[in-house]
Order: C-alpha cells, then sequence, then structure tokens
C-alpha cells in the first residue's frame, strides 16, 4: 500500500469512527513544470510538486466538506473533525449521498492514461520548444514586432478516490498546453495574434505551427476597422467557438436545469438547435484530455449525446442531481481541486463534425463575418439567461472570400438563437482543454447583430 | 512560520550557484467557504494550505518552485532543488552570504473587528440564510438564489536576500448573492459581492439583507429591459462598479512587465499627457480594510499610495521587484501573487479615478441618445493594443439628456487611451467596488473605485437599432 493510500484509509475509517454515515477521501497530487520565454532568453522556469486532500462526510444527510495540504496524523485528526462539524452547519437534503455503484477492478485500476514518452521529455526539450515558437513567430513576418508571452506547461496528476461504499480507485493523467501572444506593427498600428494549443505530452504538439498561426493573425488584423452595425453571418474559427461553447456549457449540467439556471431548463426533448447539430460528451473518448476512468465520486465514465439532430436528448448528471430526476450518473461529476465537493463537468464536449472544408464554409458566405477571436466572454456569455453579447476581430468575409480586418466589433444575439441558427458545421474538429477539453468544427451562423461604429 | 536561521541558510543555498537576487515567501492560509441554493446551505468547507515559494532571479530570469510544507528539511531541500535547476542554465556570478534578516515594520495596519476565527459556524451559516430569505421578499419573480460566503485568514512571512523579513496577516471576507429573475419567457439575473480585507464587520453597515436585496432588484429592474441600441454614442458611466473599466482598459497597460516589454500602450508615455486633463487616477493598497488591501506586498514591500495619473499626466506605472529592477525605478508595493505556488507580478491593489468637480445632474445634460452604464459584468482587455470589451449588467438607455428603460445584452467596446481623452465629465461621488482580476493564470482580490463619469463617444453592441 502507498503513503497516500494509507491515508485515504485511514480518513475514510476515522471519518466513519467519528460518526459520518458516509465518508469519502479525494487526493490529487501532481507535478508541473512551466517556461516561459522572451527575447530568447527564459524568463521563467518553475518545477514544483503538490499534494493536497479533500473529506467529503454525510452525517443525517448533511454535507461537511474539508481540505489541507498537511498529511501528518495530527492534521488527519483535525481535518475528519472540521468536516464532520461543518456537515452539522449544513441542511439535510434527501439526494445528497455517495454514489451506490461499485466499479469492478478493471475500471478502477485502469491506471496509466499518461501519453508514452510523458516522463522523458527533459527541461531543456521544453525551453526549446518554447524557445522555438517564440524565434517562429519572430521570423514570421517582418511586421511581428514581439513575441509578449510564449509559455509550454505540462503537469502530470495523480487522483485517489475511496469512499465508505466500498469504492477505490486510482489512475495517473498527464497534459500539457502551450501558447504565444505575438504583436504586430505597421504605420502606428498594433495588433495581436494568439495562438494555443493542448495535448497529452509536448510531444503532440508542434511549436512552428503555433508560432507561425499567431504571427499571422497578428499580421492579418493590420489596419482593422470597426464595421457599420448590421444584421449579418457569422462564421467562427474553431478555437472560437470552442471558447463560446466553454460559455455555454454550465447549461448542460442537470444541476443547473434543476435549478432554473440554465437556458435549456424545460427543453429536455424540444428541438433546441438546427436539425444538423448534435453535441456529445465522451468521458471515454481514446486520447481525450478529459477522459478518465471514473468521474470524481467514483462514477464509471460514459459517452452522453446532449443534443441529438437538434434536440435536446441528455444533460449531464452526478449522483446528487441523478437522484434527484430519478436517473443514472452519467459520471460527469467534477471538481476544480481537492479544496471542493464534486459539482459536475463535462469531459470530453463536442459538436458533431459535417462534411465541409473550413474554405467552402467561408465560400458559401456572400457577405459576413469571419470570426477569429473574441473578447469578455465571461462577462457576456450567461449560461443562464442564454445572453451572448461579445467582442470580436476578424476579417469581412465578401462573396465568399476573405476581404479587410476588422477590431471594435461586438457580435450579439441569444445562445437559443445561436444554436438554432447554425447553417453549416465544418469538417474540422477541433480540441482545446482549458480546464475542460472541448472540440468545435469551424461553425456558420447566420443572422447575428455585429455591432460597431 | 520560518525560523530566522532556516530561512538565511536556504537563502544562501539557492544563491550557492549564483544569481541577483532570492526570496522566499511562506503562507498560512485557513479558509471557510459556504454555500447555499435552493433555500439550504448545500456545503460547509474549511481548509488549510500551507507552503513556501522560493525565487532566484539572474538578470530577466525567474527560477521557481514551491513546497507545501514549512517543515525546515522541506524548505531547505526546495532551496537545494531549486540551485541545481538554476545552475542549469546560467554560470554563476559572484557569491552571495545572507548577513543577517531585518525585521520590517508595517507602515499600515488593517484593524480587524470581528475575526472569521471568532465568528461560530452556526452564526456563518445564518448570513447565508437572511440573505436568501430577503432575496426572495423582494419579488415573485425570484426563482432562485445563490449565496456564498468566503473568509480567508492568510499570514505570510517574507525573507529576501537583501536582508528583508516581513510578516502581514491578510484577513478577507466576502459574500457573494447571485438571483434569478423568471417572468414570462424572460430570464435575467442580478448580483452583489461585496468584500473587505477584514472580518465580518463587513456586515454592520449594511447586513446581508441589504446586499440580497440589491441583487434581486438588479435582476428584477432588467426584466423589463429591452434590447440595447448599438453603435457609437456617449456613455455615462455610474460610481463604483464602473471603474472595473478603468482597471481593464487602463490600469492593466500601467503595469510595468507590460510597459518593459513593449507590450503596453503606455509605454514610453511618462510625464505626457494621456488622459483628458480632468482625470487623475491612483493604486492604493494603505486604504483602511478596502478589499485590495495589506501593510506588505507579497515581496516584503511597505504599502504606499501611487498617483497613476495627475490632471491627465502620466506619473508612475505599478512595480513589482523584477520590473522595477528592470526599468530602473522603485517597487510600488504592486508585486503580488496568488499564492505560495505562483510568482509575483506587479498587480493593481486599489485602483481608482480621483473625483472630479461636475454635478452628477449635469452628466445626461444635451445627450440625444446614449448609454447609462450602473454595473459592469467584469471586462477584457488587451494591454498592448488597448482594445476592451466589457458587458453592461444593468444599464439605461438615455434619451434627451433622461435616464429612460433598462437595455439588456450592451456591450462596450473601445480603446483604453483613446477613452481617457474622451472623459468630459467627472462628478465628486466616488465609489469602490470589489473583485477578483486575472492575470498570468494568477487571481488576486483587487478593488476598484470611480466616481460618476462621461465618455463622449464609445461604441455600445447589443441587439437593438
Amino acid at each position: 500500500m502507498t503513503e497516500l493510500q494509507r491515508v485515504a484509509e485511514y480518513l475514510v475509517e476515522k471519518g466513519k469512527k467519528r460518526g459520518a454515515d458516509q465518508a469519502e477521501v479525494f487526493i490529487k497530487s501532481g507535478e508541473q513544470t512551466t517556461v516561459k520565454v522572451f527575447r530568447n532568453e527564459v524568463e521563467l522556469f518553475t518545477k514544483a510538486g503538490s499534494c493536497g486532500a479533500g473529506i467529503r462526510v454525510f452525517k443525517d444527510g448533511k454535507l461537511g466538506y474539508a481540505y489541507s495540504t498537511m498529511l501528518e496524523r495530527q492534521a488527519l485528526d483535525n481535518l475528519v473533525d472540521a468536516a464532520l462539524e461543518n456537515s452539522g452547519f449544513s441542511q439535510a437534503d434527501r439526494y445528497m449521498g455517495l454514489p451506490e455503484t461499485v466499479l469492478s477492478e478493471k475500471d478502477t485500476r485502469a491506471t496509466s492514461l499518461l501519453a508514452p514518452g510523458f516522463d522523458r521529455i527533459s527541461s531543456a526539450e521544453k525551453i526549446d520548444f518554447a524557445t522555438t515558437m517564440e524565434k517562429t513567430a519572430l521570423e514570421a513576418d517582418k511586421a511581428v514586432i514581439l513575441c509578449e508571452d510564449t509559455l509550454y506547461t505540462d503537469g502530470k496528476e495523480h487522483v485517489l478516490l475511496l469512499n465508505s461504499n466500498g469504492f477505490s480507485g486510482e489512475y495517473v493523467n498527464g497534459a500539457c498546453f502551450a501558447y504565444t501572444s505575438v504583436l504586430a506593427g505597421k504605420n502606428d498600428d498594433v495588433m495581436s495574434g494568439f495562438a494555443i494549443r493542448s495535448g497529452r505530452a509536448m510531444t503532440e504538439l508542434d511549436p512552428l505551427e503555433i508560432g507561425a498561426e499567431a504571427a499571422q493573425q497578428a499580421v492579418m488584423l493590420l489596419g482593422a476597422e470597426s464595421v457599420k452595425p448590421q444584421r449579418t453571418t457569422v462564421v467562427f474559427d474553431p478555437v472560437v467557438f470552442v471558447e463560446i461553447m466553454m460559455s455555454m456549457s454550465p447549461a448542460f449540467s442537470a444541476e443547473a436545469v434543476q435549478k432554473g439556471r440554465s437556458f435549456l431548463a424545460g427543453h429536455r426533448g424540444k428541438q433546441v438547435a438546427a436539425g444538423h447539430v448534435s453535441i456529445i460528451d465522451d468521458g471515454r473518448m481514446p486520447g481525450g484530455l478529459g477522459t478518465t476512468p471514473f468521474d470524481d465520486e467514483g462514477v464509471k465514465t460514459q459517452q452522453t449525446t446532449l443534443i441529438e439532430r437538434g434536440v435536446l436528448s441528455g444533460l449531464l448528471y452526478n449522483s446528487y442531481s441523478a437522484r434527484k430526476d430519478k436517473a443514472r450518473s452519467t459520471g460527469n461529476a467534477s471538481r476544480v481541486s481537492y479544496k471542493t465537493p464534486p459539482g459536475t463537468s463535462p469531459t470530453n464536449l463536442f459538436i458533431e463534425p459535417g462534411a465541409t472544408s473550413k474554405e467552402d464554409v467561408i465560400r458559401d458566405v456572400s457577405e459576413g463575418v469571419y470570426v477569429i477571436s473574441v473578447q469578455g466572454l465571461h462577462a457576456g456569455v450567461n449560461a443562464v439567461t442564454g445572453q451572448f453579447s461579445v467582442g470580436a476581430g476578424g476579417m469581412l468575409i465578401k462573396d465568399g472570400l476573405l476581404d479587410r480586418p476588422v477590431r471594435e466589433i461586438t457580435i450579439a444575439s441569444t445562445l437559443p438563437d445561436l444554436l438554432k441558427n447554425i447553417t453549416v458545421i465544418g469538417d474540422d474538429l477541433t480540441f482545446l482543454s482549458m480546464g475542460i477539453n472541448i472540440g468545435s468544427p469551424t461553425v456558420a451562423i447566420e443572422g447575428i447583430m455585429v455591432g460597431g461604429r | 512560520m520560518i525560523k530566522e536561521e532556516v530561512a538565511k541558510s536556504s537563502l544562501d543555498a539557492v544563491l550557492i550557484k549564483g544569481g541577483d537576487f532570492a526570496d522566499i515567501f511562506a503562507e498560512e492560509r485557513e479558509t471557510t467557504q459556504i454555500s447555499l441554493e435552493d433555500g439550504k446551505i448545500e456545503s460547509f468547507t474549511s481548509g488549510i494550505d500551507t507552503g513556501a515559494g522560493l525565487r532566484v532571479i539572474s538578470a530577466d530570469s525567474t527560477f521557481f518552485t514551491y513546497t507545501e510544507s514549512l517543515k525546515d528539511e522541506s524548505i531547505m531541500k526546495s532551496a537545494a532543488e531549486l540551485a541545481e535547476a538554476f545552475k542549469d542554465r546560467t554560470p554563476s556570478s559572484q557569491e552571495q552570504r545572507i548577513i543577517s534578516l531585518k525585521k520590517s515594520h508595517p507602515p499600515v495596519t488593517h484593524k480587524v473587528l470581528v475575526s472569521p476565527a471568532s465568528v461560530d459556524r452556526g452564526k456563518k451559516a445564518d448570513i447565508l440564510k437572511r440573505a436568501d430569505k430577503e432575496a426572495r421578499t423582494v419579488s415573485p419573480h425570484v426563482k432562485q438564489v445563490t449565496v456564498s460566503l468566503n473568509d480567508i485568514i492568510q499570514r505570510v512571512s517574507i525573507v529576501n536576500s537583501e536582508g528583508l523579513f516581513a510578516q502581514d496577516v491578510r484577513v478577507l471576507t466576502r459574500l457573494f448573492v447571485h438571483v434569478v429573475a423568471v417572468k414570462d419567457d424572460v430570464t435575467k439575473t442580478g448580483y452583489e459581492a461585496p468584500g473587505i480585507a477584514g472580518g465580518y464587520e463587513l456586515f454592520d453597515e449594511e447586513g446581508p439583507e441589504g446586499i440580497a436585496r440589491k441583487a434581486a432588484e438588479r435582476a428584477i429592474t432588467m426584466l423589463d429591459a429591452k434590447p440595447a441600441p448599438s453603435g457609437e454614442m456617449p456613455v455615462v458611466l455610474a460610481s463604483g462598479t464602473s471603474g472595473v473599466l478603468f482597471h481593464e482598459a487602463c490600469g492593466h497597460g500601467l503595469e510595468a512587465d507590460a510597459v518593459r516589454k513593449g507590450a503596453s500602450v503606455f509605454a514610453g508615455k511618462e510625464s505626457r499627457l494621456i488622459a483628458a486633463e480632468i482625470v487623475s487616477a491612483a493604486d492604493d493598497p494603505t486604504a483602511p480594510n478596502r478589499w485590495g488591501s495589506f501593510s506588505f506586498d507579497d515581496e516584503g514591500t511597505p504599502a504606499a499610495m501611487n498617483v497613476l495619473i495627475e490632471n491627465g499626466v502620466m506619473k508612475s506605472l505599478m512595480y513589482d521587484r523584477l520590473s522595477a529592477f528592470q526599468l530602473k525605478a522603485k517597487p510600488t508595493s504592486n508585486g503580488r501573487r496568488q499564492s505560495f505556488r505562483f510568482i509575483p507580478q506587479p498587480r493593481m491593489t486599489n485602483t481608482f479615478i480621483m473625483p472630479g468637480n461636475d454635478k452628477k445632474k449635469d452628466m445626461f445634460e444635451g445627450i440625444e441618445k446614449g448609454l447609462y452604464a450602473v454595473s459592469l459584468g467584469g471586462g477584457e482587455v488587451n494591454p498592448a493594443t488597448g482594445d476592451f470589451v466589457f458587458g453592461v449588467t444593468e444599464g439605461y438607455l438615455i434619451e434627451n439628456g433622461q435616464v429612460k428603460n433598462p437595455v439588456e445584452g450592451a456591450v462596450l467596446i473601445g480603446n483604453g487611451p483613446r477613452i481617457l481623452l474622451d472623459i468630459d465629465r467627472i462628478a465628486g461621488d466616488l465609489k469602490f467596488d470589489t473583485g477578483m482580476c486575472g492575470k498570468g493564470g494568477q487571481s488576486v482580490p483587487a478593488g476598484t473605485g470611480q466616481p460618476t463619469m462621461r465618455i463622449k463617444r464609445l461604441t455600445v453592441g447589443g441587439t437593438g437599432s
């Protein structure tokens, strides 16, 4: 038995002994490396390991939670006491409790999801990767002035979950991402470009591609101006639509629907998107950055269709929201860290791709805007009310071709209208993981209000 | 938290392979987080987070690690590992030894009247229940109320290779009330989230009821909102929450790291006119118990007020130690970090526009068609270009000098340096608000402040015409 397994068992036993009806321990440990470069020098090199434990107890239907980074005996005893004492002040809820299902050995000891070779990548190679991104961007075009931030980071994490219902499981996972943000200038005009990629290991990413894309974006936007307010078709770059789906995704949580804080509440079984739109969450997608054998409370992950040909056919459940709806958990219990009890979150969420290439999606548009960056998502997208209005930058589309660059424009609609007015879906499904792994192809949506001067 | 002897020998160990500067930031953080939804306290969480971050700087390069244990041997081990990682990259400069540490005296202290540690759990839970109850009495249209209460006691010790030894205790308390209102087919939300660098005296002035009522009233008001207009128009920004606009659109560009890289629109603009002459602005961590206040910043620099813009002229940037060293300036108590797991960066504390001489009632005068933004929902800025975007969570149409119906879905979009020049009226009613500011993957508490003021022209994006 490892040291962490002993800690987890001690906590669960102690919790039961001190009077908890149910107890669950979630331990996450890991190691992270971050490299930032600026002007061909290492600006920052960080390497550190971390480990913490959270305990969830239920007593008389009431939830108590406590966490700590200190895992010595005395600290563990205090942790159990704190969780139990905390439970005395939350309110009883008959849907609260641990999941009933106990998984088979093969689902819980599945162990390493780490990409082959993850551990063999040296610090020097990581620094080289970041340096290459920066160099590529700087040399891509005369107009490129500098790379403001160039970063590579990767992390490995070990999740251990144990509960008093007999669940015991652990796995090791790893992920990395890299980005660069570029400034380009010409005649007093300065524009920025940004490119980001995520993967399971550095070997899956191409520094040349990231550097070139960021530079190209900044250069392409030089000379951008605003546009007159108009209602028009907007073509979203995959990465941009990933960000929008990220803001929209809380609405797919069954708990949000049950509590009336989802714009999809009351629409189960109804048409909520254009007939050719399907949205899927797949917790077992091979190679997906959100793939795990079990969720953050020990339920087996699965594939769940949320929107099937435009109809809202499913929602994301954890054990709590599932009990409330007399449904089964979809294995979407999730926690940001050991510091919080599980909520609900997608695993690998994506729009099913169509058959049209990006070029053809644009070629189909006689007048519109191709959006390559959006700003203000956290204030401008409201998954409760469905409000959608954000700032954007990109290119005007005229007669199926990219015309001039635009900046300082706003795009406004509602989330229901966005989903219903999707006219074309591209074939270029692209995943990006920023906490949640989300995938989208190029998407064209008609009837969006574009604001400007 | 960290023994003087351990600190000294760790710093020596870090610098043994060279380097210009090293520091250790040790931290103990106790938090309580309670959340209520559907009328019930759903979770009650308490936590302890401890550790130390160790950093060494050589020329423009920073090498960093942290340990989650404050035991002597853990800190010593991290110091040795950091020296090894560092050795691979940069040749040794001259050898340094830390002779002695000198304890710094805090320039200001923020007195905590009711420490979170002294308030029992039941009383904390009651605060959420009271807020929930009050929000639901505001209107039958209130359909959901989410309340969360957070308190933090953060003890820090900071030592560095120049012999600095500073200690600080930061106490933060914040209540967050989020209300969903539904009428017919329309759903709207409203929230309030006041907080102080202090304890439960937060609720002395305005109980949880008052805070909840404001959130509920905002959601109810917005139920009758019409689509916001789009186009360029004058915008009046109400005092208080609109301060976040200056924070985002200008404040980030005045942080010295962006300027150092040439990635700020304000690079090279010192002593130049960058704003209308009626505009003065400052950053102030000394303001008693304000959300972004402290006694020392996270590098041990004593808190001090820093005037950024005076009568339209740019006076100072906001520096941490590294950017100050790089730009040959003095650190300005803006070196802040989310926790021991992160490196310090130049960050705002409480940033505000100073009060002006205009009357609030004159703000709307002469506006044929414009927007009155009462509450902004946060936004985003590109410091390199100054381009920003803001969502308006509570806004009203201005027509012929009169404030008219509420509008929904308004977004303000513009350019920081340009709006600084376009401010044409500033009232005397300075008010502050609280927020969490994100930068470089780190989040820190930041206060924002602003009197009511008018911007001659700004692009508003909405779905209406």
